[in-house]
């Protein structure tokens, strides 16, 4: 379910607490838990329109479809959750009682990119109260209503554009692309339901590169290899076009150049377990999956 | 031992555990994580170590020993408090002795886990002064050991780097801790979770750190190509030096179906007399809520796929490891054999990194298997000797040139443990407390020494560096302790904030600040300067 207008809204701060516990039992609640509660509702909002999903700037109409939509109701979930049941009060020997929540937003207008795999872009967001009012006072009341909130994917390595739709109700989101081993930007904007060519610019992200998932084995000369003494600085170029490691390497490859089949094809007699191939080997007992 | 010598064996252990001191309460079980290392992990392998060096055995090991590891082995309450926990289980390991007079299969294993406990005892308090850090120290004096640092906290570097001075300080903390604890600079770091990306290098270059380690594909998806795969290492433009894990030897360890750990003959992790033994008798040596829990006294072996467990036999273990040792001794000596035959002269190295609590908490013989290992390929007839990465680079300066992948050594091989739908709420925090913890520093650069501000800003930043620790976002992944990570995140947060308004608005209150130093007791030395 979606998160509601009201806790969009809601600004969760530290909670501020000194009293003392002086003695084992139990204090007064002395807990102050300073909660500035924004009760205006976003209004609009509620359902996206189907219309207009073409735009000046998107080059992919079809990426819509490869969107990973999150669940927004994580954060909201995770900052009510009791801490842990060993705490014991009892014991407790420390003069100050504290009680924490996550602030669930810092009202700050910004846009994050992170790379959780090669291809799946994690993005996270947010609209200051401040600039919110600047946009209402500049488009009018109805601003928030009248546009969605859009993602612009800017893929530098490969030249292209193209815009992914979110909703108010989230502030993240997981991207999948269609390759590794490039860079982005993100932009923050919002467009005009019913005037799709109208897009107000919010705010940028920072730049990702996102990781490499196979061997370039193509993309590599091996009759001129860069080697660098670290002790000397000296510089030397070597033909290994001939070296038997990598013809032998480059007979086994098959065209997916991933790691299982060259170690597969390496070590053809032993039995692989691909799914423990890249799982940290120690964060966990061998002997079960259980940590 | 040869010397003439095809290839080279590289072990890299990584030791480490969040920080996590309680001094306002006893009743924290995560406390047991050190307590449950130390007498399984470090002092076994320390007991090892001494053993090789009485016999002469010229072996080499590299460990990372993470700054929250060596503050929490250092610190005096934690101490005082294992010795506590040694206690407990030497009165429990007695009085199982009289609870199971008349089988003798237990019986000998319950004067087993006295001995071994007041053994722990003996070395901790008469041996090591309760420090154990110097054991490893020594080894490293000697010329045995090679210990690298790690970030601050084992902060995860591909998730913070967003602002690139908090991944700066994370490294310059692990420099720091290193110094004060080995007296020498690092010439390696452990990447926290291996994680690489290429912007740390002008960083780790400017605390000249030499060398990293990176999961197989960091090497093998590296531009350009490795020519020689993970059996060299690589450099990087910026001339940090990347050393891969090989594949093969790890999976022999590790394999959930073949490897070592799981063999029959080895202790079964999962039948222990916290569950086994009758309530009111054990509830003294549980969870302080009766809640059942480990408590490391076990006795069954791992047998087989089935619930009839037969009793643990030592000597059969000891059995499995020299036959096991042997398998790992032989497989080396054919893929080096292999190797060398295919890199036209060019000597390999085979980089086995492990958790280092792998090796006695989760693997009971492990360290036991390390020592066996060790004492044949000094001894016994093989083409290739142990090495450690900075002995490795000494001897063969030239390295290709490449730019290492993106990678992690989590499951899947990038961020995805540490950056998921259970876990992605607190990256907005870990970035925008990273960014504040900038702003204070610039706002309020080198106050006095004596001034509260200054302690308040110091705090400061050894709550942002706990709240960076990969462990809480790992253990929500693997839903273990989840409330207990949850805890640890909405708290070094709450009281980074908390402090970050009273910093700005001049209303430090010492009562809290003093609580809070209290608690999160780590690097005493820290400077908030770092993230000018």
């Amino acid at each position: 379910m979606p998160r509601t207008a009201k806790e969009e809204k809601t600004h969760n701060s530290i909670s501020d607490t000194k009293k003392g516990v002086k003695t084992n039992s139990t204090k007064e609640d002395s807990v102050k838990i300073i909660t500035k509660k924004d009760n205006t509702p976003e209004k609009a909002v509620a359902k996206k329109t189907t219309s207009s999903k073409n735009t000046s700037t998107s080059k992919k109409s079809t990426n819509k479809k490869s969107t990973t939509k999150k669940s927004s109701t994580v954060t909201a979930k995770k900052s009510v959750k009791k801490s842990t049941s060993k705490t014991s009060k009892s014991k407790m020997n420390s003069s100050v009682l504290e009680y924490y929540d996550l602030p669930y937003r810092y009202d700050q207008t910004m846009v994050k990119i992170l790379a959780q795999t090669p291809t799946t872009l994690f993005v996270y967001w947010d609209i200051a109260d401040k600039d919110r009012s600047n946009f209402i006072e500049k488009y009018g009341n109805d601003f928030f209503n009248k546009t969605k909130p859009v993602l612009l994917i800017h893929n530098k390595t490969r030249h292209y554009y193209f815009e992914v739709e979110i909703n108010d109700f989230a502030n993240s989101w997981y991207l999948r692309m269609q390759e590794p081993d490039c860079e982005y930007d993100i932009e923050l904007g919002r467009r005009n339901i019913e005037n799709p060519s109208q897009y107000i610019y919010i705010s940028s992200s920072n730049k990702l590169v996102s990781p490499n998932d196979h061997i370039l084995f193509d993309e590599t000369d091996f009759t001129n290899i860069k080697f660098k003494n670290i002790k000397t600085g000296s510089i030397s170029y070597k033909d290994f076009g001939s070296i038997r490691l990598m013809t032998n390497i480059g007979n086994l490859y098959n065209k997916k150049h991933k790691v299982y089949s060259f170690y597969n094809n390496l070590y053809k007699d032993e039995v692989l377990d691909n799914n423990k191939m890249f799982s940290n080997p120690s964060s966990g007992n061998p002997t079960s999956n259980v940590f | 031992m040869t010397t003439n010598e095809k290839g080279y064996v590289c072990f890299i252990l990584h030791a480490h555990l969040p920080f996590v001191h309680h001094p306002e309460s006893e009743d924290y079980l995560e406390e047991q994580w050190l307590f449950e290392a130390i007498s399984e992990t470090y002092i076994p392998l320390l007991k090892n170590f001494k053993k090789l060096e009485d016999e002469k055995v010229n072996f080499r090991l590299t460990m990372s020993i993470t700054p929250p590891l060596l503050s929490m082995l250092d610190n005096k309450l934690l101490q005082k408090r294992y010795i506590k926990y040694l206690n407990q289980h030497i009165e429990l390991s007695k009085k199982e002795i009289i609870r199971n007079k008349g089988n003798d299969n237990i019986c000998k294993l319950a004067k087993y886990y006295l001995d071994r406990y007041s053994n722990d005892l003996h070395i901790f308090k008469d041996i090591y002064n309760c420090n154990i850090i110097q054991g490893f120290k020594h080894f490293q004096d000697i010329g045995l050991l090679e210990i690298i640092t790690c970030g601050a906290t084992h902060g995860y570097f591909p998730i913070l780097y967003l602002n690139e001075k908090t991944i700066r300080a994370q490294i310059a903390v692990g420099v720091q801790t290193y110094e004060k604890y080995f007296g020498k600079k690092p010439r390696g770091i452990w990447l926290p979770e291996c994680g690489y990306i290429p912007e740390v290098d002008k960083y780790l270059n400017e605390f000249q750190i030499q060398y990293i380690i990176t999961e197989t594909h960091g090497i093998l998806y590296a531009n350009p190509t490795p020519v020689y795969g993970t059996f060299a290492p690589i450099v990087s433009p910026n001339g940090i030096i990347a050393f891969g894990r090989d594949i093969e030897s790890s999976r022999q360890v590790w394999s959930s179906i073949n490897g070592y750990p799981g063999d029959p003959n080895y202790r079964e992790f999962y039948r222990d007399i916290g569950y086994d033994a009758p309530y009111d008798y054990i509830k003294p040596y549980i969870a302080h809520n009766g809640a059942r829990v480990n408590t490391q006294i076990k006795y069954y072996r791992i047998t087989g796929k089935t619930e009839n467990k037969d009793y643990y036999n030592p000597q059969w273990a000891m059995d499995s490891v020299e036959k096991q040792a042997g398998h790992f001794f032989d497989c080396r000596q054919a893929q080096i054999n292999y190797l060398y035959s295919q890199m036209d002269g060019h000597k390999p190295i085979i980089v086995c990194p492990y958790d280092a609590e792998l090796f006695g908490h989760w693997w009971y013989e492990g360290p036991d298997w390390l020592y066996i290992l060790f004492k044949k390929i000094y001894y016994d007839d093989c083409d290739y000797r142990l090495i450690t990465p900075s002995e490795y680079i000494d001897l063969y300066p030239d390295i290709q040139e490449c730019t290492p992948c993106r990678s992690s050594w989590g499951a899947n091989g990038y961020s995805e443990v540490w950056l998921n739908p259970l876990n992605d709420y607190a990256h907005r925090h870990y970035h925008t407390a990273g960014d504040r913890m900038v702003e204070l520093a610039n706002l309020f650069p080198n106050e006095p020494k004596t001034s509260i501000k200054r302690k308040a800003l110091n705090q400061c930043a050894r709550e942002l560096l706990l709240a960076q620790s990969s462990d809480w976002n790992f253990i929500i992944t693997n839903q273990t302790m989840v409330d207990y990570a949850h805890k640890r995140i909405k708290e070094h947060i709450g009281r980074f904030t908390k402090l970050y308004y009273q910093i700005k608005n001049n209303d430090i209150d010492k009562n809290y600040l003093d609580d809070i130093m209290k608690k999160d007791k780590i690097f005493p030395d820290i400077d908030y300067m770092i993230y000018s």
